[in-house]
């Protein structure tokens, strides 16, 4: 039998001390009660708009496409000092990233010693050679960093923590996290006066802050606007939720023009220089004029413009390179190059599919193993080999096999589990967690983070497009 | 050995809208770099209408990279661009003497600890360069068992050379390799990426060169392929030669010296376009360059 590790439940009898206070009011509360108050937080969701986007996939009617993400009543639980141990471990973890990233641009120390293998920076598709030499400010170029932590069970049945891996792009999900701690404080105000829970709410004005700390030097009150593909984004409606809660301009490519070496957005007063562009756009898409030429989406000239440091990009351009599932092998140990501090948070155990030993390693036990695209994101194009069929881990060799330095492995982790209410009760649902790491001048978080949860039973996959629900998260203040 | 060369060249870009642009951004790599053998001795660029705003700076490459934008409506560019450089003959050199490909494409691979080559970013593949089963296929019979590294490269010009035929507009900037490869058929730039893709699938270093070729070729010669216009050839690393790189034109099958003017280098045409812009407005356009290289 596979270990086990569930969040709440210590045996099958007994639960945990700090859901103890849950258990007991979850015990009180008639079934019909939580189905009601179910129902009313899908329809709060939909009435409020809150709802992504799957790509490719239709209605019914073959229209829309939005989608509720799926949110559970049961909240997810964490210690204070469990919480306490992960922030510091977060912070190292990104301060470190953000040190790579300044250096993949400048000196190139960490590959001159031998640490992080030259191609695997060169070779990637994110690493942008325009970045060269370029300066931002404070030298932060993640300034929102979505770090993903799993527990895992050991054989003893305990559970460790492990990052599985590092957003450094555009990490989306934190408006999940503020709508719902706000529904669960709607819905259960009692619970919150029962437990001591550490607020989520100010995270807008982290954000803010952090925007406006990294803005050109010498402008004093910057001028911040929030940077959207559009409405046909999955992530549309968090772009418009934090243009909102900043009180910031919400603008789309088409509204931002560059003029004298300065960014300006077109405004119903006449054009309004631009400091801060916090965008959501990948990074292709944001000059056309030096990387893809078809893109509609940014603003010709805008590279020019942030070289000269008269704009700053948040996150900078280029940061794909420290968040690649190739790099991420070597996280712990530029922890030790940077910091000379021993990581705080544990790395999952990874076989590099473009080195031939670890290739014939992974195609032997690929049964046993999750074998992820390099450059994937979403849950696309990966294998959970103890999930697959026959058929499928066949199917995965062969597009191993044609290309295998775009894959890396991993063994299947034993994920903890939370109760989840499912249509057949409770039962436990595998789940992961998702902090969101500010940093500017400092770094700075909001405890917890989203909790994403496997609605499927036995389920590895938490990602919303493959049909993921979301929790509220709890760190519990001592 | 000869004496250094001097070149002039003139290299003109019109467009034509057929309605006005309110906003221009252009960025051109049309200035001659230098080097040891090569020296900018005059620069000019004119840009019609006058540039609201012009920047330059060097890229990632050690290119000069030149920036201006329009703001003003305007209904046709031109960008003239004179150069006059001294270019000095390539010191003769022995291709047996460079190190078996094998061991250079080893020495350019990930070790542990090993000290940082530089040259290994060019081995990788790169947008217009993709990795290609079918490259690799062609590379190798240029490339058996020891061979120095610079002995097959011009080997696997010479093939290039033979087997493609120069087709003025056959291909455009973005047909894929895989095209060239199966029709036999391109300009400079197929060439080029071609024969750097068949290095690279090898793990050997290549870039790719911009430039410009004399327009009028010493007495009694033929005119070469790709005057009138800019140029592209490859650039192969050998250690053991004079710089580390051996620069090769396949189109002309010609080992590189004072008959080319150097614009820059890069991964592939991507990095060193010579001209490109993004408009706000035009309609339709139309488009004439014209490129002159000559002895000064």
């Amino acid at each position: 039998m596979r270990p086990s590790f569930d969040e709440m439940q210590a045996t099958t009898t007994t639960v945990r001390d700090h859901y103890r206070t849950y258990d007991r009011w979850l015990s009180q509360q008639p079934r019909d009660v939580m189905r009601a108050r179910r129902e009313e937080a899908e329809m709060i969701f939909r009435r409020v708009g809150i709802t992504f986007a799957v790509y490719g996939a239709k209605d019914e009617d073959g229209s829309g496409t939005e989608r509720l993400i799926p949110f559970d009543l049961i909240p997810r639980v964490i210690p204070s000092a469990e919480w306490r141990e992960m922030e510091q471990g977060l912070r190292q973890r990104v301060t470190a990233l953000n040190r790579f990233i300044h250096d993949v641009y400048h000196g190139q120390e960490i590959i001159k010693a031998g640490i992080v293998p030259a191609d695997q920076v060169f070779r990637n598709a994110q690493y942008r050679p325009e970045m060269q030499g370029v300066d931002v400010p404070g030298g932060v170029y993640s300034h929102i960093s979505g770090i993903d932590i799993v527990r895992a069970a050991n054989p003893d049945g305990s559970g460790s923590y492990y990052v599985l891996e590092d957003n450094l792009r555009v990490p989306s999900g934190v408006s999940y996290m503020l709508e719902n701690r706000k529904m669960m404080m709607r819905l259960f105000p009692d619970l919150f006066s029962a437990h001591r829970i550490a607020p989520v709410a100010h995270y807008p004005d982290l954000l803010l802050d952090t925007l406006r700390a990294v803005a050109p030097a010498g402008v004093n009150e910057p001028t911040v606007v929030v940077l959207t593909p559009g409405m046909y984004n999955s992530a549309y409606f968090e772009h418009a939720f934090l243009a909102q809660q900043m009180g910031v301009e919400l603008v789309e490519g088409q509204d931002l023009f560059v003029k004298d070496n300065f960014v300006y957005m077109r405004t119903t007063q006449g054009p309004k220089r631009v400091d801060v562009i916090y965008r959501r756009v990948d990074d292709d898409f944001l000059d056309p004029l030096v990387f893809r030429p078809d893109s509609t989406l940014g603003c010709a000239g805008l590279l020019s413009v942030y070289r000269a440091g008269n704009v700053t990009l948040s996150n900078a351009i280029g940061t794909g390179v420290a968040d690649d599932k190739s790099i991420y092998p070597y996280v712990p140990k530029m922890i030790e190059f940077y910091l000379g501090e021993k990581p705080i948070l544990n790395n999952v155990p990874t076989w590099l599919c473009r080195e031939d030993e670890d290739l014939k390693y992974v195609l032997d036990h690929l049964g046993e193993l999750v074998v992820k695209e390099v450059h994937g994101a979403g849950g696309y194009g990966m294998l959970v080999g103890p999930a697959s069929t026959q058929a499928e881990i066949e199917e995965f060799r062969g597009a191993l096999l044609a290309n295998p330095s775009n894959y890396i492995a991993q063994p299947t982790l034993a994920l903890s589990t939370c109760p989840t209410f499912v249509e057949s009760g409770i039962a436990p649902r595998h789940i992961d967690l998702r902090p969101f790491v500010l940093s500017g001048k400092t770094v700075q978080m909001v405890p917890g983070g989203l909790t994403r949860v496997a609605l499927k039973e036995g389920s590895l996959v938490v990602n919303s497009s493959q049909g993921g629900g979301t929790k509220d998260t709890w760190v519990l203040e001592a | 050995m000869t004496a250094p060369v001097r070149l002039q060249v003139e290299h003109e870009t019109r467009y034509h809208y057929s309605a006005p642009v309110e906003l221009a951004h252009h960025v051109a790599f049309l200035r001659p770099l230098e080097d040891a053998r090569q020296q900018v001795e005059a620069f000019e660029l004119s840009v019609e209408p006058q540039p609201s705003h012009q920047a330059s700076g060097d890229d990632v490459f050690g290119n000069r990279r030149i920036f201006f934008s329009a703001t003003s409506a305007h209904q046709s560019l031109r960008v003239l661009a004179t150069s006059r450089v001294r270019v000095s003959p390539r010191p003769a050199f022995d291709p047996a003497a460079t190190p078996p490909w094998e061991a250079l494409a080893g020495r350019l691979r990930y070790h542990g600890g090993a000290p940082f080559e530089p040259a290994a970013e060019f081995c990788a593949p790169s947008p217009y360069v993709p990795r290609l089963a079918a490259l690799r296929d062609y590379a190798r019979p240029s490339f058996t068992a020891g061979t120095p590294v610079a002995v097959g490269a011009l080997e696997l010009m010479h093939r290039i050379h033979r087997e493609f035929r120069y087709e003025t507009a056959s291909t455009a900037i973005d047909t894929p390799l895989q095209q060239v490869l199966a029709e036999r058929r391109g300009v400079c730039q197929d060439f080029a990426h071609l024969m750097i893709g068949a290095l690279r699938s090898l793990g050997l270093s290549a870039r790719y060169v911009s430039g410009y070729l004399l327009t009028t070729p010493p007495e009694g010669q033929a005119p070469l392929q790709g005057a009138d216009a800019s140029h592209a050839w490859v650039s192969v690393h050998c250690p053991g030669i004079e710089g580390g790189w051996l620069d090769l034109d396949p189109t002309n099958d010609l080992v590189v010296s004072t008959g080319h003017v150097r614009l820059a280098y890069g991964r592939d045409y991507g990095d060193v376009t010579p001209l490109r812009g993004v408009i706000r407005g035009g309609g339709r356009h139309t488009l004439e360059v014209r490129v002159r290289t000559t002895r000064a």
